[in-house]
């Protein structure tokens, strides 16, 4: 029941875990870019088989990678399901009153669905086979440019690190508020929208709460810590960039070329 | 309401990289009208049995028997509802699950989630604040503007609230004060013998224990090790549990003094005992 996992870092040895961070997070945004350029079957049927490809080479499981986006979801199919009963165009299949099934609505929310999906997929994979600190670090490197501008990069870093840290924390407050207030009879399950969205802010008001209380603590520790901000901090990791890095660095490429060529229009 | 487990097992995240047992081949009541305590190491388990008991979790091997319900795995989750009407749960910190803007409301949530009228919400919820001593001028207030003994006592209304049979709690005491927990703790025992309350609660004080449990499960590893009277317990050594510190303190004297060597478990047999073997005249030797 509690299988929300979004989010959170499995330690595990597959190849995935393996591979360059960096490269992780530029191949990751790659096929997230394909996918939202791309508008033809063929190219979406590529990029869910390289999802599945991915999910079963980074052997966290099936069932437990469905059970933890699953919430994700289920929530850009049921925002797909509006789309298509309020948009409007093409033909015409199915209309009463201001609901209408058209197939220009059809495709846009198909679209959409799709993208989403694969996104939430390569996301999800990224989050659960990078270490935190690995994650803070490739963003810190990202936004080299940004120093540029006056940008402190080590802040950059920091508030990364501290944001996936504090996301299992999070997800474990928000499965207790939940049990509690399932306690006291709140059926999170089945009952109308007008209650969903009052059980659900029986959770966010202590959820907030208790998130300002944390980054107060928090905050008071640091400097108890003797933290101080400007100064320039090292890393405890070094990661290296092997030949199989670039290798995959390559397929990705052609894997978003060819994305790409199938959605030219000549 | 009695509650029993019979072969109960349970995995986290099942079928997983992270999948984790926590609790082994379990089987136990816990009897009607009575207060169970339920102890063990940090990790052992307690917090994860507990969710059994009103099928927050659902025991992934095994039944949890609840009044004439059975919870198994094959359990759909609608079934769930009367059993959470039928025991009410007190979290850890149950001071963090307020949001309502007034006392009163947040009092009133869980009798409306289980169909009460709202008129009979309000009455059950001043019924259940004055019973666990919050004053009529706090029905009004911020949930937020209280102490946190006082929040606390809040949760717990909220909870009476929905007219449990059988209420379970963990760690009702912690970060409390002296005289706040020992309040809660005969606030408890009242409950039971005035409505019939099954009492179930995970606590790391072996004083509450001593002085309050009619029962004590021990738990180690996800498994239950001991099932006793508090007094079988505590009253011999030889047992691997940290005793009640009327009891070391009996201990150490017995070092010494050449004394009865039943242990006294509470305060109030200790006073006694002592009483008795160190008369002024005569008794055992100074
Ligand atoms: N959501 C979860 N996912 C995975 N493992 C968990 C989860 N919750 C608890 N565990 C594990 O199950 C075991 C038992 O945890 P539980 O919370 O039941 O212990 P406890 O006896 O209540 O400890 P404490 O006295 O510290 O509250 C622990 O080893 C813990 O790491
Ligand atoms: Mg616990």
């Amino acid at each position: 029941m509690n299988n929300f996992i979004f989010g959170q870092y499995i330690p595990g040895k597959s190849l995935i875990y393996r591979l360059n961070p960096r490269l992780k997070l530029i191949a990751s945004v790659l096929l997230i870019i394909a996918s939202f350029i791309n508008h033809n079957l063929l190219g979406f049927i590529i990029l869910l088989g390289i999802c599945g490809v991915i999910i079963q080479v980074s052997q966290v499981g099936w069932i437990f990678f469905i059970k933890g986006t699953q919430f994700f979801i289920y929530m850009i199919f049921l925002t797909s399901i509006l789309q298509i009963l309020f948009s409007n165009g093409g033909t015409i299949y199915w209309h009463y009153g201001i609901f209408t099934i058209s197939s220009f609505g059809l495709q846009i929310a198909s679209l959409a669905f799709l993208r989403f999906l694969v996104a939430i997929v390569i996301l999800t994979v990224y989050l659960m086979t990078t270490n935190p600190a690995e994650i803070a670090q490739t963003i810190q490197g990202i936004c080299y440019p940004l120093k540029f501008v006056g940008v402190n990069l080590d802040d950059i870093g920091l508030v990364t690190a501290i944001a996936l840290r504090f996301m299992p924390t999070l997800t474990e407050e928000v499965n207790n508020l939940r049990n509690a207030q399932k306690s006291r009879g709140v059926n999170f399950e089945k009952c109308s929208i007008i209650k969903r969205i009052k059980s659900n802010i029986a959770i966010l008001v202590p959820l907030f709460m208790s998130v300002f209380r944390r980054a107060e603590q928090l905050a008071a520790t640091m400097i108890l810590r003797g933290y101080t901000d400007g100064k320039h901090r090292t890393h405890i990791r070094q990661s290296n960039w092997s030949k199989f890095d670039s290798l995959i660095l390559i397929v990705v490429l052609l894997i978003f070329g060819l994305i790409l060529s199938l959605n030219i229009n000549f | 309401m009695e509650i029993k487990l019979k072969n109960v097992g349970y995995t986290y995240h099942l079928n997983s990289p992270m999948a984790f047992t926590a609790l082994k081949n379990i089987t136990l009541t816990f009897p009607a009208h009575q207060l169970t305590a339920i102890i063990g190491k940090t990790g052992s388990g307690k917090s994860t049995l507990i969710k059994l008991l009103n099928g927050l979790e659902i025991p992934t091997s095994g039944e949890v028997v609840i009044g004439n319900q059975v919870i198994d795995k094959y359990t759909k989750s609608k079934q769930l509802n009367l059993v959470r009407k039928n025991v009410g749960m007190v979290f850890q910190f149950s001071e963090n699950q307020l949001f309502s803007e007034t006392v009163l409301k947040d009092v009133m949530f869980g009798p409306l989630n289980f169909g009460k009228s709202e008129q009979e919400a309000v009455e059950l919820a001043k019924f259940w604040l004055a019973k666990v001593g919050i004053d009529k001028d706090l029905f009004e207030q911020a949930p937020f503007e209280l102490s946190g003994g006082q929040m606390r006592r809040v949760a717990l209304a909220g909870v009476l609230a929905c007219e449990p049979k059988v209420l379970v709690l963990d760690e009702p005491g912690v970060g409390l004060d002296y005289v706040s927990n020992q309040n809660l703790m005969s606030l408890l025992k009242k409950l039971q013998s005035q409505f019939g309350l099954t009492i179930i609660m995970v606590t790391h004080s072996m004083e509450n224990v001593a002085e309050f449990a009619d029962h004590v499960v021990v738990m180690k590893n996800g498994a239950i090790v001991r099932q006793t009277k508090p007094i079988e317990l505590f009253s011999t050594d030889d047992s691997k549990v940290e005793l009640p510190e009327a009891a070391q303190f009996y201990l150490k004297l017995m070092k010494n003094h050449q004394i009865e060597n039943e242990l006294p478990i509470n305060k109030t047999e200790l006073i006694n005992r002592l009483l008795k073997q160190f008369k002024p005249n005569g008794g055992t030797h100074e």
